[in-house]
């Protein structure tokens, strides 16, 4: 698992980031808090129609429906949610610069922090997903604090993400150990940063953090799957470095009706057969 | 049948920005192009050939206790088998849905089986009975089924995850669940 | 989008492709990426356009008439179904999802259905069923009867237990 030739850490946690973020989309625990949570009135029922798709995770219906809204007039109550809302279908979408424009000008015409703060936010994710990783990190640094905590979380993974993109693994670290949460967004930074750690021979580092993706309590399917995954991880990583027992213990948290399982039976199996040979001479 | 209103001659006036010209082209593209759709024979449309085409979403209640909507399975390999208890071909087939629901459990891939009973109680005895390991849909009323329009009852539906249907099954021989098996491996690794 | 209005949609998306070149932005691109955003960003225009005419051809502003639903529970409530009739018609009856409990908890409002009515008094009668905490069933109508004017009519079916805790019922609120 640690020996694929050819991959870059970058485009790997770029590919990885997509992925986790499409999930993360789908399971709904990205963009904007939802209206209940952050206690608004819905002022325009159809912009209450936009979010009854978005909550969905239908994002170009959302999307289309926010478009022709906004160009008919029908969302005027809620103008700064609806252009937030919009810069962030924008991203999803991968229209990078229609998004980047729209935080931009509500950055020029707005001083409410909950705005400006997600706007940032906004612009930081839209920079790192063009692969401009220092400039997202200034744009991240502008960030003052009121965020929800829904994108707090997914801020601070992406300033780790940037900060592994940059090989800049110490800082990526610190900046993970001083999170305490362990919400989905930390869980794949976390994985990430366990693997480039262990690829950079950095073995004790990276089984830590692969372990405490291992022992995440959720019900949730894609978070079991990503469990599952740190632990074949750290199991192998365990049988490469001689540690039986350490790697059996491991294994045997992997679900047994995962996909995973089976390499993980080969796993727990392998060292047991080793020492019958052993044990035989 | 679309009631449509004339398109209004003002429009012509508004002419004279890009965006005007273009909505108005736009406009009567739609117009024509709902002609022939107008025209079709009163004895309905033909028979759709579903191959290759979006599936027919549909929302029914079910034996979870839930409403189920197709559409909302995307990302998954959808089987839609629809079944009645009266035919016996239908309720064969079913066990060989079960076996093939087991094997795929750590897969991307659902059942949703279809049930067309006027009674929908006759259904849930048959359920209880095969101890079945996925939903039954109920449609007593047979709106669904209209819209799959088989000739012939088991109808089987392979789905894949894009919501188009790709394969498509009528009837039921013993044997036919190892050509379900490997068109569902052939959908899960694409 | 029904089937009709669906193939008119695709007819039209197909031949709208095909002239695409012709509308797309003067300046050129420099990347690839650029290429792809503008490609990207020319299907969601069209998907606009297409959205936005089909309900001026379907729907005119004049005699449109809208039904929205929202929720506003506190305790769980499991939306069941909810039917409409129009004038003694019965227009919708819509079975809920899970998925589509969920957003309207969250706040999303849904378009129930959109029609046309002549100007002068109409009735709108809705009943809601659904599941209530500890699994009791509830089942509530509501009727309104309104005066249509030229213009579009929104309503809104608001299922709420703000005053009776764990009672949820119906409001209704005419939109302008």
């Amino acid at each position: 698992m640690f020996r694929r030739t050819g991959f870059r850490t970058a485009s790997v946690i770029r590919s990885v980031t997509a992925w986790a973020f499409a999930w993360l989309v789908a399971c709904g625990c990205v963009g904007t808090a939802t209206a209940k949570e952050r206690g608004i009135e819905i002022q325009d029922l159809h912009y209450g129609e936009v979010l009854f798709h978005f909550y969905q995770h239908d994002e170009f219906t959302a999307l289309t429906h926010l478009l022709a809204a906004r160009q008919a007039g029908r969302v005027t109550h809620h103008a700064n949610d609806a252009e937030l809302l919009l810069g962030g279908l924008y991203l999803s979408y991968g229209q990078t610069e229609k998004a980047t424009r729209i935080f931009t000008r509500l950055l020029d015409e707005t001083s409410d922090p909950d705005v400006r703060d997600r706007a940032w936010f906004f612009i930081g994710k839209a920079r790192y997903q063009r692969g401009l990783y220092t400039r997202a990190d200034e744009a991240f640094s502008r960030v003052a604090g009121h965020l929800p905590a829904s994108l707090r979380a997914e801020l601070h993974m992406l300033q780790a993400q940037s900060l592994m993109a940059q090989s800049r693994f110490d800082e990526a670290v610190v900046l993970l150990e001083n999170e305490d949460s362990d919400r989905a967004w930390l869980a794949y930074a976390r994985f990430n940063l366990g693997v480039a750690l262990v690829r950079l021979d950095r073995q004790a580092e990276g089984m830590r953090q692969l372990d405490r993706v291992g022992r995440l309590k959720t019900d949730d399917p894609e978070l079991r799957a990503l469990r599952d995954k740190a632990n074949l991880a750290l199991g192998f990583a365990h049988l490469q470095a001689r540690e039986g027992e350490q790697a059996r213990a491991v294994l045997e948290r992997v679900s047994l009706n995962g996909p995973n399982a089976n390499k993980a039976l080969l796993g727990v199996g392998w060292p047991m057969y080793c020492r019958k040979i052993i044990a035989a001479h | 049948m679309l009631n449509l209103p004339c398109i209004p001659v003002a429009a012509a006036d508004r002419l004279g920005t890009a965006r005007a010209k273009r909505s108005l082209v736009l406009k009567t593209v739609i117009v024509f192009s709902l002609v022939p759709v107008l025209f079709w024979p009163v004895a309905g449309p033909a028979k759709t050939p579903l191959v290759s085409g979006p599936a027919p979403d549909f929302v029914l209640k079910s034996s979870t206790a839930q409403n189920l909507r197709l559409s909302e399975f995307r990302g998954d390999v959808v089987v839609v088998n629809f079944w009645s208890s009266d035919c016996r071909h239908c309720r064969k087939q079913l066990e060989h849905l079960a076996d093939i629901g087991e094997t795929n459990r750590p897969n991307r891939m659902s059942i949703l089986s279809v049930n067309v009973d006027s009674d929908s109680d006759k259904a849930r005895r048959e359920i209880a009975e095969q101890a079945l390991p996925f939903p039954v849909l109920f449609d007593s009323q047979k709106k669904v089924i209209r819209l799959y329009d088989p000739d012939r009852l088991p109808m089987t539906v392979m789905i894949d995850p894009h919501g188009t249907v790709r394969f498509i099954h009528e009837g039921y021989k013993n044997g036919d669940e190892a050509q379900y098996a490997q068109e569902i491996a052939e959908l899960l690794a694409e | 989008m029904n089937h009709l209005s669906q193939r008119a949609v695709l007819t039209v998306l197909l031949v709208m492709l095909a002239q695409l070149p012709a509308w797309s932005a003067d300046t050129r691109p420099a990347s690839f990426d650029g290429e792809v955003q503008d490609l990207k960003g020319a299907v969601l225009d069209l998907n606009r356009e297409l959205f936005m005419l089909e309900e001026e051809l379907l729907y005119p502003a004049n005699t449109q008439v809208a039904v929205f639903v929202s929720m506003d529970v506190g305790e769980f409530f499991a939306l069941d179904s909810v039917q409409l009739k129009l004038d003694g018609k019965p227009v919708t009856n819509y079975l809920y999802t899970e998925r589509e409990v969920a957003a309207l908890q969250r706040g999303g409002v849904q378009q129930l259905f959109t029609g046309n009515l002549k100007t002068g008094e109409h009735e709108l009668v809705a009943i809601f069923t659904g599941v209530g905490p500890h699994g009791r069933d509830y089942r509530r109508g509501a009727t309104l009867t309104f005066d249509k004017q030229i213009g579009t009519k929104f309503v809104e079916l608001k299922i709420s237990d703000k005053l009776s805790k764990r009672q949820p019922e119906f409001y209704v609120r005419e939109w302008e």
